[in-house]
């Protein structure tokens, strides 16, 4: 039985087909990679924001690598539960390891 | 009255891509004009990833990828204002501006027109029914969610199925709303096919396509609304219609040029693109005015963005430079009934070959089409493509297409089967 997926990598979103061990339609070694994994653990990229204190300002975050697609609502509880201070360094590490996960926490802009 | 070589109106990827790239190319007196209290535009609200795949090769979020192009500014010694709107432009190239120190003009050798684009509303689409709180742009409630921190709702349905849309779908489903579903009239989606997969499929959020809102329910505050199947041309179906409750409606149905300022110009507006009309050097009908990023045509990859206004700003320096020899020919750019639109409208040739970058977009899905660019006596370049679907622009390059001979050359989208 094969199964079609949108690749997610880029925004050409190339439709890749999974038949058993073939994996077909994709354009580059990303959407090999991204097809293979999709199949056995998918992964995403988490991104939220965090409370900048004493201010009414927030801070984007990202995961520093994807994280298991089922333990997305658990992180964005964990990103939830933290507030930071400035100043706030691009790519500062708001928490570390989150959840066990190996990812970081980590902030996508600068605040001064 | 102040002149300057160079003024930039918006400090979004466009306006610092053009900034940069005109420093690079030799002019160094250059200020950016940007109203908002920070550079980078739109990309501060897209906290999402998906940016810069074709530039840096690594995959960004929106502040990310302004970062980069900040930096990249702070090191050369280009000047800004912020929070600082720019309220006319005339013919002569004078801006006038209003910051805190009043209201102040500057006379301008070139001017890089890099304003961006506005979200449809209601109004533009007419959505029947009363008008209660509860109903958003999409771009608004992003803004809100992700520069201000505050969720406009918890039950949410989305009328469009444009790309901030479906990002807003996974954003505000993973702060703890429930979104309802996404109707779209067209029997197609007008987002990535990316974003429908990993921002609808993952959280099991239906899309409806040949949908619609028809009708809006709630005084004061959005109560519910009544959704319906369309027909082929695009009119509500009897008896398909569906109540669904709700707190929140948002729209995402299109983005337009926000192109007034050069229009009160005097700048000819290109009417498929509601932006300006453009040579192959993005120069406006206005000599030394140039028009670059969504204030030209809306992007869906700021990749574009940023190539598209390098080559502004290199253009608009070679201008100031007096590095451009005359104009040979004049051809006009048209295209076959299958394209929205292509840019450039004209191309204002100064040698007989030049390497030429088309950007257009298609009506309708296409699986394979020959593309093909021809003039009234023979085919000057061709090639295949697959998968064209409207929501993705298409980028063309081509090399040393031949300019004389002709007054006009004709893009033309053919579907293979
Ligand atoms: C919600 C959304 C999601 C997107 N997602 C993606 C994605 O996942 N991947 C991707 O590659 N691309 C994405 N894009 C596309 C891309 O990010 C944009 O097309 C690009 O950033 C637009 O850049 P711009 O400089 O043309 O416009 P903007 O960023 O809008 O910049 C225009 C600037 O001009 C300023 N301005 C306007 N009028 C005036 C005035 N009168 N005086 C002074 N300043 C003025 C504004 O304040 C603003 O800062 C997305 C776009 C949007 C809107």
């Amino acid at each position: 039985m094969s199964e079609k997926i949108t690749c997610i990598v880029c925004p050409n979103g190339c439709e890749i087909e999974i038949d058993g061990e073939n994996i077909s339609g994709y354009s580059c070694k990303r959407g090999f990679k991204y097809a293979k994994e999709e199949l056995f653990h998918p992964k995403r990229m988490v991104t939220s924001t965090i409370k900048i204190s004493g201010t009414n300002e927030v801070c984007p975050v990202k995961t520093s690598l994807s994280i298991p697609k089922e333990k997305m609502f658990e992180v964005m509880k964990e990103i939830n539960k933290v507030t930071v201070k400035k100043p706030i360094e691009y790519h500062q590490i708001i928490s570390k390891n989150v959840l066990n996960l190996g990812a970081d926490i980590i902030a996508t802009k600068e605040f001064k | 009255m102040i002149n300057r070589d160079l003024v930039i109106v918006g400090g979004g990827s466009a306006g610092l891509a053009s900034a940069i790239s005109a420093y690079d190319n030799g002019v160094n007196d250059i200020l950016i004009l940007e109203r908002n209290g920070e550079l980078g535009g739109i990309l501060n609200q897209c906290i999402h990833p998906g940016f810069g795949l074709h530039h840096f090769n690594e995959e960004l979020t929106g502040p990310e990828y302004a970062h980069k192009y900040i930096e990249e500014l702070k090191k050369r010694n280009i000047q800004y204002f912020l929070n600082t709107q720019v309220i006319s432009i005339s013919n002569e190239k004078i801006i006038t501006y209003i910051n805190q120190t009043g209201v102040n003009t500057i006379k301008a050798k070139a001017i890089v027109f890099a304003a961006g684009c506005n979200e449809r509303t209601r109004g533009q689409i007419s959505t029947p029914g009363c008008r209660p709180k509860g109903v958003y742009t999409a771009g608004l409630a992003q803004r809100y969610l992700n520069i201000e921190g505050r969720l406009v709702g918890k039950k949410v349905y989305i009328l469009g199925s444009g790309d901030i849309g479906l990002i807003m779908a996974r954003r505000m489903t993973l702060e703890g709303a429930k979104v309802l579903g996404v109707s779209e009239i067209m029997p197609y989606s007008n987002g990535l096919k990316r974003n429908i997969a990993q921002c609808l499929n993952d959280f099991n959020i239906p899309l409806r396509l040949s949908n619609t809102v028809t009708k809006i329910f709630g005084r004061d505050k959005l109560e519910g609304i009544e959704i319906s199947d369309v027909d082929s041309n695009l009119r509500p179906i009897k008896g398909t219609e569906k109540y669904i409750e709700c707190d929140t409606l948002l729209l995402s149905v299109g983005l337009y040029p926000f192109n007034s300022l050069l229009k009160e110009a005097g700048c000819l507006v290109n009417k498929e693109t509601k932006g300006s009309l453009v040579d192959q050097n993005l120069e406006t009908s206005i000599e030394g005015i140039f028009s670059t990023g969504n204030v030209l045509h809306v992007h869906d990859l700021v990749d574009f963005v940023s190539e598209e206004s390098e080559r502004a700003g290199k253009n608009a320096a070679d201008y100031i430079l007096g590095k451009r020899s005359n104009v040979i020919n004049k051809l006009e750019v048209k295209h076959s009934l299958n394209v929205g639109y292509v840019i450039p409208s004209i191309i204002n040739a100064r040698s007989e070959n030049e390497d030429i970058i088309f950007s257009f977009r298609v009506k309708k899905n296409i699986k394979k089409a020959s593309i093909i660019l021809k003039n009234s006596a023979k085919i000057l370049y061709s090639c295949i493509k697959k998968n064209l679907v409207p929501s993705e622009m298409i980028k063309l390059k081509v090399k040393n297409l031949e300019l004389i001979g002709t007054d006009n050359i004709q893009l033309e989208v053919i579907e293979n089967e």
